[in-house]
């Protein structure tokens, strides 16, 4: 996949756990951890809305694009 | 969690009730065939709907000039179901043999498909490829009632050519059928179709965050 999820740079920067942005943003840790991992076929608006929100960062700050080799 | 539809828990609670009862009755009645067979040398049976050439003329009399072991006619408006009296030959127990098995396997597949859909229900999981796939079933075996019974008008036709003297100058058969059974598979099967894409829907969308 040549879209890179950096959510834990951004949550490290903030020192905030999965269990407490999963909290903030009202999804399951399940669902986030997937996302972290870069394993979701799909994010919504809403919730990137919701991280950079929480997290205080822009939506390219959490997704980085590198082309498949 | 059980749903709280009356109407479907009713049409379900039929449904196994139905299941129960048929199982009973597929032992018993093949039993009863196969006892039939072996004790008895005739069988005495109605088989397909036939219609006279020359509307119906049956004192009982006539009926026994034409047909030597016919032993009654109920007439019908549509025509007659001849009862006939039939020599317990390999082919005839073959043949009432598979024609029992057949319908009792459509009939068996219904009821048991159908079951598996109240189940999903009942359980909750109504979206599920298993409902898809017993959706597609029973479409095709109600696909299947019509040209099995045409099957079995055929061979009812090949079976009163042998018993029944000069039966084309008599008499000829009732093919008509109502295609309700091909009709309402297509129907479920469009139906099973579009739940499918639902659920390949739901599938996408649980995997967005």
């Amino acid at each position: 996949m040549a879209i890179i999820v950096n959510l834990n740079v951004e949550m490290a920067k903030n020192k905030m756990s999965l269990k407490e942005l999963a909290e903030r943003l009202d999804i399951s840790m399940t669902n986030l951890s997937l996302l972290k991992t870069g394993k979701v076929k799909g994010v919504r608006f809403d919730t990137i809305n919701a991280i950079c929100r929480e997290l205080n960062c822009k939506p390219g700050d959490i997704l980085d694009y590198r082309p498949d080799e | 969690m059980k749903t709280n539809n009356r109407l479907l828990n009713l049409i379900s609670s039929i449904t196994n009730i139905a299941w129960y009862l048929n199982i009973i009755y597929i032992s018993f009645g093949l039993i009863a065939l196969l006892v039939l067979f072996v004790v008895d040398d005739h069988v005495t049976t109605a088989l397909a709907t036939v219609k006279f050439r020359e509307g119906p003329p049956l004192a009982a009399k006539t009926l026994k000039h034409i047909a030597p072991q016919a032993s009654s006619a109920v007439i019908f408006p549509k025509g007659a179901g001849i009862t006939i009296s039939l020599a317990t030959s390999p082919t005839i127990v073959i043949f009432f043999l598979t024609v029992t098995a057949i319908f009792a396997t459509l009939t068996t597949g219904i009821i048991k498909n159908l079951r598996k859909i109240f189940d999903a229900i009942k359980h909750n999981q109504p979206f599920h490829m298993s409902v898809v796939k017993s959706l597609k079933s029973i479409a095709l075996l109600l696909a299947c009632i019509t040209p099995l019974h045409l099957l079995y008008i055929y061979c009812s036709y090949m079976i009163y050519q042998d018993t029944i003297v000069d039966f084309d100058k008599q008499m000829k058969m009732v093919w008509s059928d109502n295609f309700i059974g091909p009709i309402l598979g297509a129907v479920i099967y469009i139906i099973a179709d579009i739940f499918k894409y639902g659920l390949e829907l739901k599938k996408e969308t649980e995997e967005f965050v």
